[in-house]
């Protein structure tokens, strides 16, 4: 029993030695056809080599959208200002419209309103 | 072809998904590919026959690892490469067998290993003489012939063992069997091939 699985194992490692012969024998063209399919499967990697974290940016980009809409949903509202006297009465005024984009005249124009109507007052 | 596998003992489903997410560095795949290539190509031709296909199965076995098996634990990459090899073998044989039968229904003879590139497949020196070169290659193709005889699971559990030196736990990982089953594969192939080769093969 113990010599036939000597036997056994003198044929392995012969068989072993010759198959070792064998690939050290490998040409050059052969050699370097196996190179290029390395680096195919290291390009091929490269997906593959992004970082764990990088798997939950979806994830996180929704999270992150949802939280924005329950803040925004949550804030007090704000009633919007109903434009003044002063203002409708500039804007249905016959006056020309260049003037409406002076903004500093627009603002003095106010501001003289409202002192008429304390000096009035 | 029936083996008695039991179920695979490696789940490669399950292992592309539970990884721990470490990054392997591309430097640890090339040296990993770099070390293995040379010995899966010559166990791929010695199942194939030919040179060319054996090089496409075994840079599809690389893709497929790095694609799909890198978060795995480095240690396991080697059965998971070899099962990946084992697999495109199989799937080859299969292709061959249909190419055949169609041949055979078209009235054509198949192509039985024509357009071999004796050139590529000729020895490089590495400073032993031309006798023992030819010695070696005539032993190792006197080998090679002798193992494509087997059956295939006997085929994958010698080389395996033999060639690549997986142990019994990792040859049954790659093969997708169990450790008792690649033991009597083994078995029966170590003794098949001693019978065949004789007593006075070295």
């Amino acid at each position: 029993m113990t010599s036939h699985r000597n036997e056994d194992d003198v044929f392995v490692r012969a068989a072993k030695a010759r198959f070792d012969d064998s690939v050290r024998q490998l040409d050059a063209g052969t050699r370097s056809a196996l190179a290029r399919g390395r680096q195919a499967a290291l390009d091929a990697a490269g997906p593959a080599r992004r970082p764990a974290w990088f798997r939950w940016m979806p994830a996180a980009g929704l999270a992150t959208a949802i939280a924005v809409t329950a803040i925004l949903l949550r804030a007090p509202e704000v009633e919007p200002t109903l434009p003044g006297d002063t203002d409708i009465e500039i804007l249905l005024g016959g006056d020309s419209i260049e003037m409406l984009e002076d903004l500093e005249f627009y603002a003095w124009m106010e501001q003289q309103a409202l002192e008429e109507g304390h000096d009035a007052g | 072809m029936n083996s008695g596998a039991v179920p695979c003992t490696l789940d490669l489903t399950d292992a592309a998904r539970s990884g721990d997410g470490a990054l392997p560095d591309e430097r640890e795949l090339n040296r990993f590919l770099a070390g293995v290539e040379g010995r899966a190509l010559r166990i791929a031709e010695i199942a194939v026959r030919d040179r060319d296909e054996a090089l496409d199965l075994v840079q599809d076995a690389a893709i497929r690892l790095a694609r799909s098996y890198l978060a795995r634990p480095i240690a396991e990459w080697t059965p998971i490469y070899y099962r990946i090899l084992q697999n495109g073998i199989r799937d080859w044989h299969r292709r061959q067998k249909v190419r055949r039968r169609v041949m055979v229904w078209f009235g054509r003879r198949p192509d039985d290993g024509e357009g071999r590139d004796a050139i590529a497949e000729a020895p490089d020196p590495g400073g032993r003489t031309p006798d023992e070169l030819l010695a070696s290659g005539e032993a190792m193709a006197a080998l090679a012939e002798a193992i494509r005889r087997l059956p295939e699971r006997q085929q994958e559990a010698f080389m395996l063992r033999t060639f690549e030196g997986l142990d019994v736990a990792a040859t049954a990982a790659a093969m997708g069997c169990s450790d008792g089953s690649v033991k009597t594969h083994y078995s029966r192939a170590v003794h098949t091939l001693r019978d065949r080769l004789g007593e006075h093969w070295s």
